[in-house]
């Protein structure tokens, strides 16, 4: 190749798009879909007087015959690896990794999804789309003592369906979520009465779910016209679940501080009136800061390194001992609010040695010294104490929860993954 | 799945993206290329008996592809070239000198360029998707090197 063939083939590498959103099951369907127009096409003429009905859940998208689909790559199978190995014990969803399979792809606003879904032990499923979102149903239908915390409505809504929407201030830009009841329709609702049914693709047991994801017309993204709600509704028109979507206040707004660095503080933080509470440099040097600011809807917002929120004004802090363990990869953190009357919090590790803090207005936050990473030293729970001694609450922690404490030698956990113990 | 529905997934595949690529000039967008890729595949699969072992399947698989891009109006014994083909850059503005460049070339040559270059065909390959000959191919394909070599050089070929 001569050396302007070699620039003109950058020149076109550089308009090239790259995205792969190929799908083998498609050309399938695709090829199958003939065949059986013409099946149809046959019977209908040898059977004229026959009435043929298609079963209604054949209507809503295609099947996919979940052994038959292509199985996840090696990434892929990684990630819903970690959602098991990573949970902390009795909360990972019984994923089974290795059954990963990629079911479809969508494209929306120019950038290709792809849904992987993967069995549960419990019976149900956890789905990934690239780019958007995933998450896991562990079991089909609620266990008993959780279910009793939902209003009727919403659990009948749970055990139907699963939904979520990304979105702006302007409202949803995208929804998406999975069905669990053959034969039902999902309808998209918009505030101009408009109203549109999303198809969605059916995989077969184990998963028995149908999936979707849908991007909101443009047109559908002004004041006036936007996403309201979604609706599942049974064979017979009755509405079994619903999902409403809020438009989306962005949660944190981004602020460059004098030193040149950002702060993500929340948006509804007044920024003129933060203040420093907590202030210190980490072990390794890296500088630690809480800041509070009063929130523009009453109440009191924060934000440090590692996350932000804001309390609404004269709630209580309940539970009373809010503190959080965050790991880190070279280091763990304890922080999180505490009621007005704990004086002081103790830091107990698994070898009987505690540590004392006193809260700063409200708040804790500390670093675990490193004599404290390994397995049989580590924090198992903070109590908080009020002024006369008293236990007021605390916060368990699961001592053997991999990748929150550093280590030198990450250990396999299968499905590729790899995490300190 | 027999041995030939397994060459076509392998090919699909190995090749979906090129294919994608190559013919996103001829229908004027990826969107749309995606479906005559998926639909060519289809048919493909559909008709893979009737592939005759006188060229390669991948330069078949694009002769079905080229078929329903153009709508169905290319008849077999009418090579590609001849067909006056208005191919062009899917997203010009990306590139306008390279769009002014390549617009001033004849059909024939712009969509060999557009094979060899977007859907990474070699000379073969262009050859027996065309059905000319490969010495064809290489004097065309050289003919409008020049010619873009002309009109780019003026500013500098240059990778973005």
């Amino acid at each position: 190749m001569t050396d302007f063939e070699t620039a003109l083939a950058a020149r076109f590498a550089a308009l090239t798009d790259t995205d792969d959103d190929s799908d083998w099951l498609d050309v399938e369907r695709r090829m199958r879909s003939v065949k059986r127009r013409r099946a149809l096409t046959v019977s209908l003429i040898a059977a004229a007087a026959a009435l043929i009905v298609a079963p209604a859940w054949a209507l809503r998208g295609p099947i996919i015959d979940f052994f038959s689909a292509d199985t996840a790559p090696a990434p892929v199978v990684r990630d819903f690896g970690t959602l098991q190995v990573g949970a902390p014990p009795g909360m990972a969803p019984g994923v089974r990794p290795g059954q990963a399979r990629r079911v479809t792809s969508v494209r929306i606003d120019g950038k290709t999804h792809v849904l992987y879904v993967a069995p549960t032990t419990g019976g149900g499923f956890c789905e990934s789309w690239t780019h958007a979102f995933g998450g896991c149903r562990s079991t089909r239908t609620l266990p008993v003592d959780q279910a009793a915390r939902l209003t009727p409505n919403r659990l009948r809504s749970y055990n139907a369906m699963g939904t979520t929407f990304e979105g702006n201030a302007d409202g949803a830009t995208q929804v998406g979520g999975h069905v669990l009841v053959p034969g039902s329709t999902v309808e998209l609702r918009y505030e101009d009465s408009a109203s549109v049914e999303i198809p969605y693709v059916w995989v077969s047991k184990p998963i028995d779910a149908g999936f979707f994801l849908h991007g909101i017309p443009f047109a559908h993204r002004k004041v006036g016209h936007r996403a309201t709600a979604l609706v599942l509704l049974d064979k017979d028109g009755h509405e079994i679940g619903r999902e409403t979507f809020h438009p989306y206040a962005p949660r944190d707004v981004v602020h460059r501080l004098s030193n040149g660095r950002k702060a993500f503080a929340p948006a509804q933080a007044v920024w003129a009136k933060r203040r420093v509470l907590i202030d210190f440099r980490s072990a390794r040097g890296q500088k630690i800061t809480l800041w509070v600011a009063p929130s523009r809807t009453g109440g009191r917002c924060y934000w440090w390194n590692q996350g932000s929120a804001c309390l609404p004004a004269g709630a209580p802090i309940v539970p009373p001992v809010q503190i959080g363990l965050t790991g880190a990869p070279r280091s763990v953190r304890v922080f999180g609010p505490v009621a007005a009357n704990v004086a002081t919090v103790t830091l107990n590790y698994q070898d009987g040695t505690t540590d004392t803090i006193m809260p700063t207005q409200g708040f804790v936050l500390e670093e675990i010294p490193a004599s404290h990473y390994p397995k049989g030293h580590r924090l198992v729970s903070t109590v908080g104490y009020d002024q006369n001694g008293h236990v007021v609450g605390q916060s368990p922690f699961q001592p053997d929860t991999p990748g929150l404490y550093p280590c030198n030698e990450p250990k396999s956990y299968g499905y590729g993954v790899k995490q300190c113990p | 799945m027999d041995e030939r529905a397994r060459d076509l997934e392998r090919l699909y595949r190995q090749r979906y993206v090129s294919f994608r690529n190559g013919l996103a000039p001829v229908v004027g967008s990826s969107e749309r290329a995606r479906d005559v890729v998926q639909e060519a595949f289809a048919r493909a699969l559909r008709s893979r008996n009737e592939f005759r072992r006188d060229g390669s399947l991948e330069a078949w698989v694009w002769r079905i592809a080229f078929r329903i891009a153009l709508g169905e109006r290319r008849q077999g014994s009418v090579s590609l070239l001849d067909e006056m083909l208005d191919v062009g850059l899917v997203t010009p503005e990306r590139d306008p000198d390279l769009d002014a460049a390549l617009r001033a070339l004849s059909p024939r040559r712009r969509l060999i360029v557009f094979l060899r270059y977007f859907a990474d065909m070699s000379y073969l390959q262009i050859a027996e998707t065309c059905g000319v000959s490969e010495g064809t191919v290489a004097a065309t394909l050289a003919q409008a090197h020049n010619q873009l070599a002309e009109a780019l050089n003026s500013e500098g070929v240059r990778g973005r």
